[in-house]
């Protein structure tokens, strides 16, 4: 699964993960801290996630 | 997860409200926020003339799009602070932003004002942040205050008021706590301000923002990294988690039943506001800080 953090369009892989909550979780963020989104649909935690999904993460806090 | 409204699959969760929304009954949701906060709140009116400070970022441009779409009288300003590698994307947001929204804008331009950000933190020794923050409300107050708006409208959300109410508890700071809070009556030379956004956490404005197909700026100050506040909204993210709702609690609470009291306090105790020698703007001291600030510029 082809993982996309945005700000910085930072590419990560991640495998065994089967839910948002899960992918958060293993990228140390909180379900709160970041807006999951695939094909252009955003996801809420519970959602389930594929191993041939693009995903991207993008951070919500502000700085500066 | 199911749309809290509509039954339809649910695309923001919001564990602080107990719900979950899609996309369409987010933006009612956002909508119904806004309203409340001004209603509420006494933040303005339909014959209020309103100036929204337009950062670039997902918080003011989501402000303005909404007062937009309520049929507030609105325009934007935007201040270019100068910084390489940050002002000139943000401006450019905000630039496009207005044009598609046909929202009249405005831009002061610190190099041009002799107040470029970088040549101020090579001058001085603290953290610029608090300085560049004094430069932007003395700017935004006074292009207010000169073009006749009756209200000055920021884009701070939750986030970033509970965090600067725990910075002023942790410094028990009675003259910040007693202002501190979504609407600054206008006095003394200072136009009234106001946070629409103040029960909108950072979360909700950046889903309001992608459903709303706002498109912001992406690119943070180089000068703002390991702000303290970036620190604050951390431990409070923590807090948030494990008891969903505690931000909008602590704030609400803060607004019932602490901010009159410290207000009362900083009349008796603080500082009486005169007009500055220099420039004629309130201060509490005899030359305003901004002032202050280009004086020492000009010395080189």
């Amino acid at each position: 699964m082809q993982i996309i953090i945005q700000p910085e369009n930072k590419i990560e892989n991640a495998s065994r993960v089967k839910t948002v909550t899960g992918l958060l979780k293993k990228l140390g963020l909180k379900d709160t801290q970041a807006l999951v989104i695939r094909d252009n649909q955003l996801l809420t935690p519970d959602r389930r996630i594929y191993q041939d999904d693009r995903i991207i993460v993008r951070l919500v806090a502000s700085r500066g | 997860m199911k749309c809290t409204r509509c039954r339809e699959t649910a695309a923001v969760s919001l564990p602080s409200h107990t719900a979950g929304f899609c996309s369409q009954c987010f933006l009612v949701f956002i909508e119904r926020q806004i309203q409340k906060a001004i209603k509420d709140k006494k933040l303005f009116t339909m014959e209020d003339k309103i100036i929204i400070a337009l950062s670039g970022g997902k918080d003011s441009l989501a402000l303005a799009w909404q007062l937009k779409k309520l049929g507030y009288e609105i325009a934007g300003l935007h201040i270019d602070l100068a910084i390489p590698q940050s002002s000139p994307i943000a401006r450019d947001h905000v630039e496009k932003f207005c044009r598609d929204k046909d929202i009249r804008l405005f831009v002061l331009e610190m190099d041009k004002l002799g107040m470029p950000i970088p040549e101020i933190r090579k001058k001085i020794k603290r953290p610029v942040c608090s300085v560049c923050g004094k430069i932007k409300r003395y700017y935004f107050n006074k292009f207010a205050v000169d073009n006749g708006f009756t209200v000055l409208a920021t884009g701070h959300n939750l986030d970033d008021e509970v965090a600067r109410l725990l910075s002023n508890v942790f410094r028990w700071d009675a003259a910040y706590l007693g202002d501190q809070g979504p609407l600054l009556p206008a006095e003394n030379g200072f136009v009234r301000k106001v946070k629409p956004l103040y029960r909108l956490s950072e979360f909700e404005t950046a889903n309001f923002c992608f459903i709303a197909e706002i498109d912001y700026g992406f690119s943070p100050c180089p000068y703002s990294k390991g702000a303290s506040f970036t620190f604050y909204k951390t431990l409070l993210d923590e807090l948030e988690q494990r008891q969903p709702g505690s931000k909008l609690s602590f704030y609400e609470g803060f607004l019932k039943r602490g901010q009159k009291a410290f207000a009362q306090m900083d009349i008796k105790e603080g500082r009486a506001l005169s007009p500055c020698k220099k420039c004629g703007f309130p201060t509490s001291a005899d030359t305003c800080g901004v002032c202050r600030i280009r004086q020492m510029l000009e010395n080189g």
